[in-house]
């Protein structure tokens, strides 16, 4: 499984360019208690950032969040540009009417996401009457056009049919094609291919690959499965339990993970691929935290093989662990400038970092290095030199 | 689909014919001499014996059913005993009499039904008056509510008339009690439906393209709400054409139900056959429509049953 390289190629020039998307410090809070706990993230232009983490480590949250999809019970609060737009302050008809043009949403079940009594191509046909004012027929054309887009032999009787008449790949490229339909900057792919068997699941990916390759939108894909990961990302968050525990360019999170959590998460893939028939798969113990407001220390504590007490005392602070940035890893803008002593020694104590640390993270070059840097939230995290 | 229709006609059939041979039998268990109510003053068992020759009610009760049913496969319903006059020509114009009424109902239960279901999906604050309009609505029996009206639009402000009839004017206040009766049922469907729909992953779907609020209800919601909707009105139709019994007889509305009411106080044996088997057949043909609408506003229903 190869990137291709019109994907890997890291964007130029992205800070006069906005990003495809910037979150700063999103939150989104369910009667009181935070599923995203403050997330801040950076998706470029023909980028994919892959969103990784256990289910309910929020990231369904923080993508419905960033397309401000959440029903109203749901507080959301921080800062999100979507190609420079940020939803929330436009007024609420208007960001109805912004929103698909914006940011395209790809639901994981295909099936549950379209109307089971109007036909595919009238759902996406539904855009352009809406959008551009065509007229039905117009919009019904332009449909089919989408839909061969998407690489659909015979996009005129799939635009006919009923969602409940296509396969699960069929869907799940009507879903694209609607999402993609007005060019958006950003895609958000919430575990698009769960539902699909494997070989359906590598065409799907082979063809959001070509299309961003033909849009230049930036993707930010969620998924707990690691293979598709290395299929696609440029760039690599890791969540659990409603925060960033990792981020980074994929290739270092993958070759050498810092945090303790990505370790395991990487573990369990290098067992399904390496292990021995016969022998028991590594898994990591227990399970993920319930919501909860106001928690002291590390969520993963509980489940960490290299707790110490600092861990259960104080919350580690997303952060560079400079000896692991070598050079060649196309950081743009995370250079030497960015030396960052405090991290040098592992066992650090927090208090010492955190400040230094907040520093990074606000502001607009706080953003910035948290695209293209590479950083764990992790008191003892594993470097390597 | 042609298969499901066939396949649906013909339980239709079975389902008609079953009926009709429990109701021949059950009109032998019911107390009763025919030959008295045709003849309630006649003093000479001759009299009345002569009767029953006539209608061939002397004949073994096997025989009487081979006679019947064979009569009715010719389509011959037979001939009132009270009235000298064929079934057939006696019901027809009750049935339409009574279509009017069940049609006029099922529209005023599906406005007042489908009304109360919106308003308390989309507006939170009405949600526990519409719960409570429900309730009583629910808790009155069909006779209760009937007179209610009648007294007050009736009696009271003599909005309607109360002398009984099949017009136009008359039709209102029953059609109304239909209506309130019922409206209950589609509340509730509408309602959870309608909560189901808005809480899809589709409508989710339909707010990321930026389709308006009006458009979503109408076009993603509404169009999901339909096909249980249908499934009842369906059931309601046939329903109400067997007889709305209670309503006739409180408004006076000369429908098929009356002439049921009637027919059994006579003991008027194929009058009474007639009801039942006509009620039958509209119960079957508009469940029977009903699905065939179904499977034209869902597309889901269209397959066939592997």
């Amino acid at each position: 499984m190869s990137a291709d390289p019109a994907m890997t190629a890291s964007p130029s020039g992205h800070g006069r360019q906005a990003a495809a998307l910037e979150a700063d410090s999103l939150r989104v809070c369910y009667a009181g208690l935070p599923a995203v706990d403050g997330v801040s993230l950076r998706v470029e232009p023909g980028q994919v950032a892959a969103l990784i983490g256990e289910t309910s480590s929020g990231k369904s949250s923080l993508a419905l969040g960033v397309a401000r999809l959440l029903p109203s019970s749901a507080v959301v609060t921080g800062r999100v540009g979507i190609a420079g737009t940020d939803l929330a302050e436009l007024p609420a008809r208007e960001a109805r009417r912004r929103r698909a043009s914006l940011v395209g949403y790809i639901a994981q079940d295909a099936m549950a996401a379209l109307n089971p009594v109007i036909p595919a191509g009238r759902q996406i046909a539904e855009l352009f009457r809406v959008h551009r004012g065509l007229r039905r027929a117009d919009a019904d054309a332009q449909a089919v056009h989408e839909l061969a887009r998407v690489r659909i032999d015979r996009p005129d009787r799939v635009a006919r049919a009923y969602p409940h008449q296509l396969s699960g790949g069929m869907r799940q490229r009507v879903m694209i094609a609607m999402a993609m339909a007005l060019s958006p900057p950003l895609l958000i792919a919430d575990e698009p291919t769960t539902a699909l068997d494997v070989s359906t699941q590598a065409e799907i990916l082979g063809l959001v690959g070509q299309l961003q390759a033909e849009t230049g939108s930036g993707i930010l894909w969620i998924t707990h499965d690691m293979g598709v990961v290395a299929e696609l990302a440029d760039v690599v968050a890791v969540m659990y339990a409603g925060r960033i525990v990792e981020q980074g360019p994929a290739r270092d999170v993958f070759d050498h993970p810092m945090h303790p959590y990505t370790h395991g998460l990487l573990r369990t893939r290098t067992d399904l691929r390496t292990g021995r028939p016969g022998a028991p798969l590594y898994q990591i113990e227990g399970s993920p935290p319930a919501l909860s407001a106001g928690r002291v220390g590390c969520a993963f504590a509980p489940r960490c093989p290299r707790r110490t007490e600092i861990c259960g005392e104080s919350a580690p602070e997303l952060r560079t662990h400079d000896q692991n940035l070598q050079a060649g890893n196309a950081l743009s803008g995370a250079g030497p400038a960015r030396e960052f002593a405090a991290a040098a020694s592992p066992q650090k104590s927090a208090s010492a970092a955190g400040p230094a640390a907040d520093a990074r993270r606000s502001g607009p070059t706080g953003a910035d290095l948290t695209a293209t840097g590479w950083l764990a939230a992790c008191h003892h995290p594993e470097v390597s030199s | 689909m042609a298969r499901t229709l066939i396949r649906r006609v013909a339980f239709g059939v079975i389902a008609v014919l079953g009926v009709a041979a429990l109701a021949f039998l059950l009109e032998f268990v019911v107390p009763g001499d025919p030959a008295r109510a045709i003849a309630p003053r006649a003093q000479s068992a001759a009299v009345l014996e002569n009767i029953r020759i006539q209608l061939h009610l002397n004949r073994p009760l096997v025989v009487q059913f081979a006679d019947y049913f064979s009569e009715l496969f010719r389509g011959n319903l037979g001939t009132s005993y009270v009235q000298r006059q064929s079934v057939t020509g006696l019901i027809m114009p009750r049935l339409a009499t009574t279509g009017w009424l069940a049609l006029a109902g099922v529209v005023a239960e599906v406005i007042i039904g489908g009304a109360l279901g919106i308003l308390s999906t989309l507006y939170a604050r009405v949600r526990a008056v519409v719960a409570a309009v429900n309730l009583t609505l629910l808790s009155l029996p069909q006779f209760v509510v009937g007179l209610l009206l009648l007294l007050i639009f009736g009696f009271r402000l003599h909005l309607a008339p109360v002398t009984g009839g099949a017009g136009p004017a008359e039709i209102v206040l029953p059609a109304l009690t239909l209506g309130l009766v019922g409206a209950p049922w589609y509340a509730q469907i509408v309602a959870d439906q309608m909560a189901d729909s808005l809480a899809s992953a589709y409508v989710r779907s339909a707010v990321a393209k930026g389709l308006s609020d009006r458009y979503i209800l109408w076009r993603h919601v509404l169009r999901n709400v339909l096909s249980p909707a249908i499934t009842m009105i369906g059931m309601d139709l046939g329903a109400y054409l067997s007889g709305v019994v209670t309503v006739e007889v409180v408004f006076g509305w000369p429908g098929i139900g009356l002439l049921a009411v009637d027919s059994l106080q006579n003991l008027d044996r194929p009058v009474v056959m007639g009801t039942v088997i006509v009620g039958a057949v509209a119960v079957v043909a508009f469940n029977l429509i009903a699905d065939v609408l179904r499977m034209y506003v869902d597309p889901r229903t269209r397959e066939e049953p592997a």
